[in-house]
């Protein structure tokens, strides 16, 4: 017996002593963590965050623009936070947050910190406050939209008008709001969350 | 969200098993006798010490080293909450009703099962605190959800690599299964 408890206290020790080597290599949350970023889970779209709220999900969600950004317009529920106030946040580890900026990649950085602090449940939106106008604020068809795009406007539609939104009929293909939802609509293809809002607002006024 | 009930039917077959493997492995440790875990106190009986320590460093281990294999998402495990002050009063409750029985919740079950009369009684007035905890929540609510902490580990803590924590607690063990053996020697000599 004497000599099974000497080899599991070797073993106990050999095993403890290789952990701490080990850390010379990438540990294994910085593997999970561009394991995630590799298969796309480190985002959420705005479609799918307004479901959940609209679900009663309550997610955390934070907004990290300015505060004269937000005070003009953020998505509802929304808590405005800076990237130092973020990492101080007392939400327990398991809470789960949505993150979303301007144009910049702020979201993206405060999605790394998160998941360094050990927050498991994050995301971000992946074209920030513009892919909430674009998609929930303000969805819209094309006015030879195919019925797959007219089924799909509803949704959207009924989306948005609970967030108090305005679903836009029959607009031009060429001016519909362009984004990874569309074909080609890269980063580039879109104007900046500023001018998304001035043309909402601008709209909104029935100019 | 609704859970399939597939899933669900075998977590609960799996928390059975290992229930049964927990229980059968504190009956063969012997903490299942009263006067074993009341020895720890007096420093007459190690065992407590010995196996709950071991089965710590095991899991710590096993679990370290799965995950970096890649066959245990350690981000998934689930870690409670600390709050400070009701879990400090928590364990001082636990800590005198442990003394004055001689038994905690898990060995008051493994004692019941072997015939122990004490076992039962401790295992009745288990139930019975529950009820009475659930009973009083609505004004122990405050205390219950003061003084959170978050999510607290050793890592997060001491502001080290999870692997040089993991060696220091696997070597302290080590150290402390020795210490504990030389007390034992000691005083039976």
């Amino acid at each position: 017996m004497i000599g099974l408890h000497r080899t599991m206290a070797l073993a106990a020790m050999i095993l403890g002593g290789a952990a701490a080597a080990s850390e010379s290599t990438a540990p294994a949350e910085t593997r999970r963590l561009v394991a995630d970023i590799a298969a796309g889970r480190d985002w959420t779209t705005a479609v799918m965050l307004a479901e959940r709220i609209k679900a009663g999900e309550r997610p955390n969600v934070f907004d990290l623009r300015s505060r004269d950004e937000f005070q003009r317009f953020h998505i509802p529920s929304a808590v405005l936070t800076t990237l130092s106030g973020l990492v101080d946040t007392p939400l327990p580890r398991s809470a789960p947050i949505v993150l979303y900026a301007g144009d910049g990649p702020r979201a993206a950085q405060g999605w790394a910190l998160l998941r360094v602090r050990g927050y498991r449940d994050v995301a971000y939106l992946r074209e920030g406050l513009y892919e909430w106008i674009a998609r929930v604020h303000e969805p819209a068809v094309a006015v030879d939209a195919t019925p797959a795009e007219r089924a799909e406007f509803e949704r959207l539609a009924a989306l948005s008008r609970y967030f108090g939104g305005q679903p836009r009929l029959d607009v031009p293909r060429a001016e519909l709001p362009a984004g990874y939802w569309t074909v080609g609509g890269g980063i580039g293809a879109r104007p900046s969350v500023a001018t998304s809002l001035l043309v909402a607002a601008i709209r909104r006024r029935g100019c | 969200m609704s859970v399939a009930p597939g899933p669900v039917a075998a977590a609960l077959a799996l928390a059975f098993a290992i229930g049964c493997a927990f229980g059968w492995l504190l009956e063969r440790a012997g903490l299942g006798s009263a006067r074993v875990l009341v020895g720890q106190f007096y420093f007459a009986n190690l065992t407590v010490f010995k196996v709950l320590f071991s089965a710590l460093v095991t899991a710590m281990l096993g679990a370290f080293w799965l995950d970096r294999a890649g066959l245990l998402d350690l981000g998934s495990v689930f870690v409670p909450e600390t709050f400070a002050v009701p879990q400090a009063i928590g364990g001082l409750l636990f800590g005198g009703g442990l003394l004055l029985a001689g038994l905690c919740p898990g060995t008051s079950c493994v004692a019941a099962a072997t015939g122990r009369r004490d076992g039962l009684a401790v295992m009745a007035g288990l139930v019975i605190g529950v009820l009475a905890f659930n009973l009083a929540f609505d004004s122990l609510d405050q205390v219950y959800a003061s003084t959170p902490l978050g999510t607290l580990t050793l890592p997060d803590v001491l502001h080290l690599p999870t692997g040089l924590v993991v060696a220091l607690v696997a070597e302290m063990a080590v150290a402390m299964f020795v210490a504990a053996e030389y007390v034992l020697r000691r005083r039976r000599s």
